[in-house]
């Protein structure tokens, strides 16, 4: 059969064979498209339980080790915390000297730190604000308390060893500038600088302040769980939140409701209720074969109790 | 001849397959995400159970502190502990997890406990590891600051009769593992402690020895014998292991087999053999009203809420605290023989009268033992929780 014998299409069949092309054509963008909208809703979705849930997770976790009652929180608001945030603990395998006179309440004191059985979410270093445990009399609790301070020098040196402090270990040598008031000084504990009163193994724990806040970038039309590290800028954290994103409720130990506002109610806290409204990122349909866009909403509500209030 | 296979052009099939492709690897991952998101959240939650039995796990170990074991081990490098003593008993009293750790002694009080939890299908063993968690807390020896400054401190007056004898000298009882013994310090105190030494009287030389035999000390008033520190008398009394009312009473060590029966009210431990099951036994005991003892032994601290007489032989080995008076009588081969240090308040400022063998002997090691194997734990006062990481 040659060539030009052959039948080409009639207009007809062009037409039905387009028309139906582009029946399944649309079918199937309809499809695509749908499986796009459902894995992006999904993604988003995800994305926000996430956030909330790590909202949930890393706040909670700072505020547990908190002592509201000897002053670790040093702000606070229905929508922001500011709080000593523990880092690491050792503890002392030579013990500073201190005394004799508790009328020096800003000694400078050297000790060694262990390099056995450090703990926490980093090491510790150089400027760090440190809290020391103080025994003072060893016959009573009641003037157990902790001595602040700053390390001004850290060099490597050996534990010293012998009867009462065994451990011979690898160190850090500690030039730490304390505070240790004779008398109850805000919500600092008096800690008397009297001779012989913080023992070989007291513990030492290194705390920066760190505040948590909704947050709202410059120039950002989003909020955020904003976290700040001492006094360096806010960094958004969590987010994006609602602009109520963000709700802290206080209780002290009765569960009486405490006024954030009044400066007193810091030393009471006991527990605090934290609200986190998460937002998607991105808007998305949010019922299958729906036309209206907008954002998906999630929150949590974490109850964290202050473990380490004083107790006596 | 109809060449089929020119006829058989088109993109349908190309386009169907492409399709599906597209359409599967959507479906594929918007799966995957939702099957990432399942384990991150079951992740969370078994991370919330571990913590929950890393919590757990710190207050049971603080619920079952054994003093006789734990309160013995030596500062940390030179010992630990690991808990829970028996392996058994790691998993949490309601089963959503199992702990375990060590125990450190970081000086003479604290102790810092280590606790590591995973929840229960975390440690059976899930893909990708599970989840675990570390907690610390620093706790605390409630030691009690009795103010020993003497074998006998009393505030009424002491006659000592026969072959008494009131000595300040420290001495490590006899069979004593001298590696528990702190002879650190203070190793030489008063026979006698009281404010009115002229009501101390003696039969003949050589009845009292210490630095100095007799302490006239007009410190001691009623509080040295209820207050100690911010521990008073009647809390010492309650939190007491042994509780008896007043009545004679012959204490000795008793057995369940071969270990040592500690839920018999009549026994106070093994001091004289040490080596023996109830060797390590350091009850505290309080009587409710007076006691009078004939024999035999027992050791730890004994809290009398009026006088304490003890007829022929007895050997206490540490802290014995009498509201009322002491009194001791025997003779021939018996012997009333106190390792440690006695108070005795003498509210009715009566006469202690020590007569026959009975011998008061200032023990250092009897002292610390008796105080560590009877003080449990609780938190320090602040601040002592710790996320360890």
């Amino acid at each position: 059969m040659s060539h030009l014998s052959r039948r080409g299409f009639t207009m007809v069949e062009l037409l039905v064979s387009l028309v139906i092309m582009g029946i399944v054509a649309t079918a199937l963008y309809q499809v695509l498209v749908n499986n796009q909208r459902i894995y992006q809703t999904q993604t988003q979705r995800i994305d926000l339980s996430q956030n909330i849930r790590a909202a949930g997770t890393i706040m909670p976790g700072e505020l547990r080790e908190a002592d509201a009652n000897e002053g670790d929180i040093i702000a606070m608001s229905p929508t922001s915390i500011t709080f000593r945030a523990m880092r690491w603990m050792g503890y002392l395998c030579n013990p500073p000297i201190t005394g004799p006179s508790p009328l020096v309440e800003s000694p400078v004191l050297i000790t060694t730190l262990s390099n056995r059985h450090q703990y926490g979410a980093r090491a510790p270093a150089l400027n760090d604000s440190v809290l020391i445990r103080y025994e003072g009399d060893e016959g009573t609790r009641n003037d157990d308390s902790w001595v602040q301070g700053k390390i001004t020098a850290m060099v490597a040196g050996n534990c010293p060893g012998g009867a009462l402090t065994p451990d011979n270990g690898p160190g850090q040598v500690l030039t730490v500038g304390a505070y240790m008031p004779r008398f109850q000084t805000g919500l600092t504990p008096p800690a008397p600088n009297t001779a012989t009163s913080i023992y070989s193994g007291a513990a030492i724990r290194g705390f920066t302040a760190v505040t948590y806040s909704l947050y709202q970038p410059p120039g950002d039309t989003s909020w955020y769980i904003g976290y700040q590290r001492g006094s360096n800028t806010m960094q958004p954290l969590i987010g994006p939140v609602l602009t109520n994103g963000l709700a802290m409720v206080y209780y002290d130990s009765t569960g009486t409701l405490l006024d954030p506002a009044v400066a007193a109610n810091r030393a009471l806290v006991e527990r605090v209720d934290i609200t986190v409204r998460g937002r998607t990122a991105q808007p998305v349909r949010r019922v299958s074969g729906g036309t209206v866009l907008g954002p998906i909403i999630d929150s949590i509500v974490v109850r964290t109790t202050l473990r380490n209030n004083r107790r006596f | 001849m109809k060449r089929v296979l020119q006829n058989e052009r088109g993109m349908a099939l190309a386009l169907a397959i492409f399709a599906l492709v597209v359409v599967g690897a959507l479906v594929a991952g918007a799966f995957f995400a939702g099957t990432q998101e399942q384990r991150v959240g079951e992740n969370w939650r078994r991370l919330q159970q571990s913590f929950g039995a890393a919590e757990t796990g710190l207050n049971e170990v603080i619920r079952n502190w054994n003093p006789q074991t734990i309160n013995r081990i030596r500062q940390y490098p030179l010992d630990s502990m690991q808990v829970p003593l028996n392996p058994a008993d790691s998993l949490t009293p309601d089963h959503s997890g199992v702990y375990g750790g060590y125990v450190y002694r970081l000086n003479d009080e604290v102790y810092l406990i280590d606790i590591t939890a995973r929840d229960r299908r975390s440690n059976a063993g899930v893909i990708g590891g599970g989840a675990r968690q570390r907690l610390g807390e620093l706790v605390r020896i409630r030691l009690v600051n009795f103010g020993i400054g003497a074998a006998l401190t009393t505030r009424g007056g002491v006659s000592l009769k026969g072959n008494a004898l009131v000595n300040g000298r420290d001495t490590i009882p006899q069979g004593w593992n001298t590696a528990n013994c702190d002879t650190v310090g203070d190793t030489t105190k008063a026979g006698v402690r009281t404010p009115d030494p002229s009501l101390v009287s003696t039969q003949r030389p050589g009845q009292l020895y210490g630095n100095p035999p007799v302490n006239g000390d007009t410190s001691v008033h009623p509080s040295t014998f209820n207050q100690f520190g911010d521990i008073t008398y009647a809390s010492l009394a309650a939190s007491a292991t042994i509780q008896l009312g007043g009545g004679n009473y012959k204490i000795q060590p008793t057995f369940s087999g071969t270990v040592c029966n500690r839920s018999d009210p009549m026994n106070w431990g093994d001091g004289m053999n040490p080596t023996q099951p109830c060797g390590n036994y350091f009850p505290m005991i309080h009587i409710a009203g007076s006691a009078t003892l004939n024999g035999d032994q027992g050791q730890g601290i004994l809290l009398v809420d009026g006088d304490l007489n003890v007829q022929g032989s007895f050997i206490f080995y540490g802290i014995v605290l009498v509201q009322g008076s002491l009194s001791t009588a025997g003779g021939g081969s018996t012997d009333a023989h106190f390792y440690g240090a006695v108070m005795a308040s003498n509210v009715d400022l009566e006469l202690n009268t020590l007569a026959g063998n009975a011998t008061l002997q200032y023990s250092k090691c009897a002292i610390t033992n008796a105080m560590e194997g009877t003080q449990t734990v609780s938190p320090i006062r602040s601040r002592g929780w710790i996320q360890l990481f």
